[in-house]
């Protein structure tokens, strides 16, 4: 269960802190999008915390536009409350829309190392308001120069979420780095995490054709109009594959993971798996973690076709604060 | 890999459950929709109706191009012409190698996320080539070993024949780049006790290393050097082609490789395709390839050439049956149905009576074609009575239901046919759905001898529904906000068409009610041609050109797509005559529709001009008529 | 080209300003170019001729045809070809990049001033091991109103590869081969023995037949190009240092592949090996064929793909000890 914190427990704990006590972060990981929430993590550290890095990401296509005043506000706002914690502070433009821009950018920033072998490198993320694949590659990078033990991951749950998060998707493409190894002789597995984008669900499956579909449904849930089936072409595309459905812990990375692992194993080596991680976060962290172990699993993901800019969320709930594990990790007991 | 063996016990998760749960419906639905990769070869043999789909053209030894939707039943075909499939035919595989008309279909299907890796877009163009040229060439060598392994009997080949072959195709690798390959295939399979096992295997690990590579390049960046095996189409793909020829008991047979949704690809891996296309190897293989017309983004070759048909390909337009003889699309589907309802077992198997059509309806409708058949007389007899009759009844009946408020019924075996526009899966799925709707509510699945019309109309209102609301939202999403206004436009457009022509067809002073396209007459601006082409693309409308009265070039002739006649109350069996818009009536029609409507019924009726008016078929009543 | 230029006014003027250049060159450069470099092998008009019929084979399809290919490609492409070796004859070092400073004197050819940067650039990338990474990937060049897209690098990796494979027995004399000096004679006779040498872009190889007389093959000659390769030997056998010479060949092909691939493609050496004594050929050594290609992806270096090692190592009757061996027992 990952440790959860409500903000008053926050303030009463006296803030976030550095992972280590006596030494300040190597980098602490933000991104800077229209969501209030966007803020929330950093109000929320400790007066003592400290960095040595502090990088900002951000979608470039968000800096103009509906979302331009937000997202620019609480850049602004993020930079100046880093420039007091950090010794540097760099803003990292990625994009949503051309995964290749946000790859190597990510890369550029997080390649770097600094003065701290990469092996100890610790870095503090705030996964919040991230796009999951910016998420995915984001901390993909980090494993690649770092324990994933070092690797701490805070998420903020919104008091309310608007009525809808994001709608349509553009095109179906596989995460950069997550393509994953399809052997022709072998069948295809996919596996939603399903949450939020529920009548996206039935267009991914229908892109990838596969021969099994894995339906996780996020416990607790979050919306179940995907089980209501109300559209003939959810209908229509589900009827053409088999399905099973499985419940995962969407709030907590380690424990989705673990049940991960448990519901591929039986078709890792004999199945090309493909994970579709379109629920939380936390959630979404997992299913990178699980990939990371096992190279021939393809993470997708749905392209959006617009974001709820207006109302995606309301308010911050609760802190979630986890460090990431592996497999590896787990048998080390880390 | 992980795998929980390792672990020394499993963790114990609160409130949270990793149990898989089926499920898989119960009962066998006569119309369900099968990916063909899950059918056996009796199935597909059993399933797929070979007339009316140019199989013909397809078998011949040449590169052949195969443009269908999805739904149209490409991968059906396909999948026909794998040995196996034609083994059931022919009464095994042995004897139909022995045909003067045999051939080895083997079956390659390009699936999402299999090769359009997004990591290819990192590489400079060309590492990109390279790789993607790699990554295809193991992928065809995999798929044919399969077929030789999976489909051919195995006394065709001659001892020593396998090994020498197996020898053979990893020569054709540089011997350095292949080695450690070759020495880890060893490692899990013997050579020389299971030469094409073996050869699998080499595969699948060049395959692991193309995606290590593509992965490490994604990661790391900087210069990953990638140290596999390359390979291209001289050194590789030919002459594993040739090898596989020299087998004596296959005779010299042709090579078909079957590529499927080759749309799936990526720009490069389709110029790479051409380029095979361009060498016109066709003595040696021949590339059937299926595709989304507008998903095929280059016909350009790596020299910067261009593959042209008929020199170096033919082309089979699956979807062209509807357009080029309704009678013998529905003539198809019937066989389709027929043959499903047969496999099912069901109680009664004929088409018509299965999917029959309102009672009442078709009652009062008869009873309007004797009427009509009275007004004819008493309008001195104007042309055939037949041609008459067929022209107003159908007209006339939308104006009597109108009249006493009543729905229009489209439940009926041809109604269904129409309302597809051509594509099979467009007409499999809502008879799926109504099959579903039947077993819910109570009927026994077996027992089921008809669906009743109200079921019918039910599900096919829906199905029109979902085609004009539920899909325009999809659309609108995969455009960036800039290009929302076409949508919307485009979104009015059918609004503005879809009421002209339901005013046309319930006015009874129309002379031409039935009418169901559209042409512009002028030249439209770049912002009305992207409306329209968004409107082809996602199938509201069928784009043919028809020769010009002016002589000398043809024009673009718009045909609303029929499965949204019931959102608008059209006939969909109606006759194909157009209406002409000038540029700046489209201009309106794209903005507001009532305004549209008033301007263009104020314009004088237009007729089609007697040479442009298409051909009736011979059989009467509610034939089609044929273009 | 001078096809295109009946076709278009400014391909013409192209064409009359390379056939101006190349008239200049023929009369006051090629025949002094081995001036500084006695006995080399040809470097003058002839060589000249075949490096740009070496090109052509290379491009594949009808030049003319080729809609990638546009007028000033070929002007670039002709011209750089024609200076690549002038620089000879002020001395075999540096005489790539002295290209630079002699079309500096005869701006007045190139029509436009850019069009001589090109060229030097070009040319001067047809020697040394980093020499690709000078000319730029791409550039815009506007002419009267017409914007073309260069690609200099591509250019210099074709004429490269062009210069390569353009070596066979035509770029000697036969009837000054025995008065050849001793430092010099294992370029002639490696030259000598190739029969054929070209591109056969249908089948995306580089064809070599070489053809070694009995009395020649396992002759060793003063050699200092392949210490590093020979181990520090300073004669090689006439065999060896052909198998050198065809590794040296795929590694210029596989250097300029990545660059070349816009306008060619050329995935392997085919090369055929003969040994002959005067015209009888040997059993067991006739028309040995062997490839020698590449695997994997070098990216930003110099490759060092040791086919002769492979070669010798897969096929050891070719080595000089069983090639003496054979010729004994013969």
């Amino acid at each position: 269960m990952t440790p959860k914190f409500s903000s008053e427990e926050i303030d009463m704990m006296g803030g976030i802190k550095s992972i280590h006590p006596q030494s300040p972060d190597d980098i602490i990981l933000l991104c800077a999008s229209y969501e209030p929430r966007s803020l929330a993590t950093t109000q929320a550290l400790a007066p003592s915390y400290r960095a040595k890095r502090g990088l900002i990401y951000v979608n470039r296509e968000f800096l103009s536009g509906p979302a331009g005043p937000m997202v620019n506000r609480n850049l602004e706002i993020l930079q100046g409350t880093l420039t007091n914690k950090c010794d540097l502070v760099e803003i990292i433009q990625g994009s949503w829309l051309d995964p290749k821009i946000q790859l190597t950018e990510l890369r550029h920033y997080l390649q770097k190392t600094g003065d701290t072998a990469s092996s100890k490198r610790r870095t503090t993320i705030d996964i919040t308001t991230f796009n999951r694949e910016a998420l995915i590659v984001a901390v993909a990078l980090l494993l690649e120069n770092s324990s994933p033990g070092d690797i701490r991951a805070v998420y903020v749950s919104p008091q309310d979420h608007g009525a809808w998060l994001s709608r349509g998707f553009r095109l179906v493409r596989n995460v950069m780095g997550f393509a994953g190894t399809q052997q022709p002789s072998k069948n295809t597995i996919l596996a939603v995490l399903s949450g939020f984008e529920p009548e996206r669900t039935a267009k991914i499956i229908e892109e990838h054709e596969p021969s099994k579909v894995l339906l996780g449904l996020g416990d607790p849930p979050t919306d179940t109009k995907f089980l209501e089936r109300n559209r003939l072409e959810q209908h229509l595309v589900l009827a053409r594959q088999e399905v099973a459905d499985f419940c995962f812990p969407a709030d907590s990375i380690n424990d989705c993971a673990h049940c991960l692992r448990e519901v591929l194993f039986p078709y890792i080596g004999k199945s090309n798996v493909i994970i579709a991680p379109m629920s939380t976060k936390l959630s979404t962290l997992a299913a990178l973690l699980v990939a990371y172990e096992n190279p021939d699993i393809q993470l997708t993901y749905c392209v959006p076709g617009e974001y709820n800019i207006e109302d995606y969320s309301r308010g911050s709930k609760a802190f979630f604060l986890e460090s990431l594990s592996t497999y590896e990790t787990e048998c080390k007991g880390e | 890999m992980v795998t929980p063996e390792d672990r020394g016990g499993s963790k114990q998760l609160m409130n949270t459950s990793c149990q898989e749960t089926a499920n898989t419906p119960s009962f066998l639905n006569p119309f369900a929709v099968e990916s063909p990769e899950k059918l056996t070869p009796k199935q597909i043999v059993d399933l797929f109706v070979p007339q009316f789909t140019q199989l013909e053209t397809v078998k011949q030894r040449r590169h052949t191009l195969i443009w269908g939707t999805r739904g149209s039943g490409k991968s059906m075909m396909l999948k026909y012409l794998e040995p196996r499939c034609q083994g059931v035919i022919h009464g095994g595989v042995a004897r139909f190698l022995d045909l003067d008309d045999r051939f080895m279909g083997v079956y390659c299907p390009c699936k999402e996320g299999h090769l359009n890796k997004s990591e290819f877009s990192l590489l400079d163009p060309y590492a990109a080539l390279v790789v993607n040229e790699h990554m295809l060439n193991i992928r065809i060598a995999d798929r044919l070993i399969s077929c030789l392994r999976e489909q051919l009997p195995q006394d065709i080949f001659i001892p020593g024949e396998i090994e020498a072959f197996g020898r053979e195709v990893v020569r054709l690798f540089d011997r350095v780049a292949i080695a450690s390959s070759a020495e880890e295939a060893s490692q899990s399979i013997d050579f020389k006790t299971n030469v094409l096992n073996w050869l699998q295997v080499l595969f699948a690990i060049e395959n692991r290393k193309l995606s290590s590579f593509l992965k490490a390049n994604a990661l790391q960046g900087g210069n990953i050097g990638y140290e596999g095996a390359t390979s291209g189409y001289h050194d590789f793909l030919l002459p594993l082609m040739r090898a596989t020829l020299s087998f004596k008991g296959l005779k010299e047979i042709p090579i078909y490789l079957l590529l499927d949704d080759a749309d799936k690809l990526n720009k490069e891996q389709q110029t790479i395709v051409n380029t095979w296309i361009a060498n016109r190897d066709q003595k040696i293989f021949c590339l059937k390839i299926s595709t989304q017309r507008e998903a095929y983004k280059t016909f350009k070759t790596r020299d910067g050439g261009r593959i042209e048909q008929p020199h170096d390909y033919s082309q089979v337009d699956v979807d062209g049956l509807y357009t080029q003889s309704r009678s013998d699309y529905s003539q198809k589907i019937k066989l389709i149905v027929e043959k499903r309802l047969q496999l099912s077992a069901m109680p009664n198997r004929e088409a018509e009576s299965f999917l029959p059509p309102d009672g009442n309806e078709e009652q009062l409708f008869n009873q309007v074609k004797a009427e009509t058949a009275e007004q004819w007389k008493k309008d001195g007899e104007p042309g055939r009575q037949r041609d008459y009759v067929y022209r107003y009844a159908s007209a006339r009946l939308f104006q009597l239901l109108r009249e006493a408020r009543r729905r229009k019924s489209y439940a009926g075996f041809q109604n269904l046919v129409h309302l597809s526009s051509g594509v099979i899966r467009d007409f499999l799925e809502p008879c799926y759905l109504m099959f579903d709707a039947c077993v819910a509510k109570g009927d026994e699945p077996k027992d089921i001898t008809h669906i009743p019309p109200a079921i019918q109309n039910e599900i096919i209102y829906k199905y029109s529904e979902d085609f004009l609301l539920v899909l325009f939202e999809d659309i609108r999403k995969d455009l960036p906000p800039e290009k929302w206004t076409q949508v919307e436009e485009l979104r009015t457009l059918l609004e503005s068409l879809g009421r002209l022509f339901y005013n046309r067809l319930h006015d009874p002073k129309s002379r031409e009610a039935r009418l169901f396209s559209f042409t512009v007459r002028g030249r439209v601006s770049a912002e009305m041609e992207d409306v329209l082409n968004m409107g082809v693309r996602n199938r509201y409308f069928l784009l043919r050109t028809y020769s010009t009265k002016e002589g000398g070039g043809r024009e673009k002739w718009y045909i609303l797509n029929r499965r949204l006649c019931p959102m608008f109350k059209l006939d969909p069996t109606g006759f194909e005559g157009r209406i002409s818009l000038t540029p700046k009536l489209l201009a309106v029609a794209l903005k507001n529709p009532d305004e549209f409507v008033k301007m263009r019924l104020k314009q004088p009726e237009e007729l089609p001009q007697p040479e442009e008016l298409p051909l009736f078929e011979k059989e009467g009543g509610t034939g089609d008529a044929e273009i | 080209m001078e096809k295109r230029g009946r076709r278009s006014k400014e391909a013409a003027e192209l064409w009359d300003s390379f056939k101006a250049m190349k008239d200049y060159l023929a009369r006051d450069y090629y025949p002094w170019v081995l001036t500084q470099l006695p006995y080399y092998t040809d470097h003058g008009e002839r060589h000249v001729e075949a490096v740009a019929k070496a090109a052509g084979m290379l491009f594949g399809r009808r030049v003319s045809d080729r809609k990638d290919v546009s007028d000033l490609d070929l002007f670039l492409l002709l011209s750089s070809i024609a200076w690549h070796d002038v620089g000879n004859v002020y001395g075999r070092s540096g005489h790539a990049s002295a290209v630079a400073a002699m079309t500096d004197k005869v701006k007045a050819f190139f029509p436009y001033p850019q069009l001589q940067r090109y060229v030097a650039e070009i040319s001067g990338a047809h020697s040394g091991n980093d020499a690709l990474s000078g000319p730029r990937l791409e550039e815009p060049c506007s002419i009267g109103g017409k914007v073309y897209k260069v690609y200099p690098r591509a250019l210099a990796a074709l004429v490269r590869l062009s210069d390569e494979i353009s070596e066979d027995h035509s770029r000697v004399s036969h009837s000054l081969m025995n008065s050849v000096p001793m430092d010099k004679k294992i370029f002639w006779e490696y030259a000598n023995s190739i029969s054929a040498s070209y591109a056969d872009s249908a089948h995306e190889s580089v064809v070599v037949t070489i053809e070694l007389q009995t009395d020649k093959v396992l002759e060793s000659f003063p050699c200092t190009q392949f210490e590093a390769r020979s181990g520090g030997k300073r004669e090689l056998p006439l065999i060896e240092y052909a198998l050198y010479r065809l590794e040296k060949m795929n590694d210029e092909r596989i250097y300029c592949s990545p660059f070349l691939g816009r306008y060619a493609s050329v995935r392997r050496i085919e090369a055929q090996l003969t040994i002959l004594e005067g015209t009888r050929r040997l059993p067991d050594y006739d028309g040995f064929d062997v490839t020698f290609s590449d695997a994997g992806l070098e990216q930003g270096k110099y490759p060092d793909v040791r086919c002769a090692d492979q070669f010798f190592s897969q096929y050891p009757q070719w080595s000089p000890q069983k090639i003496e061996e054979a010729l004994s027992s013969s």
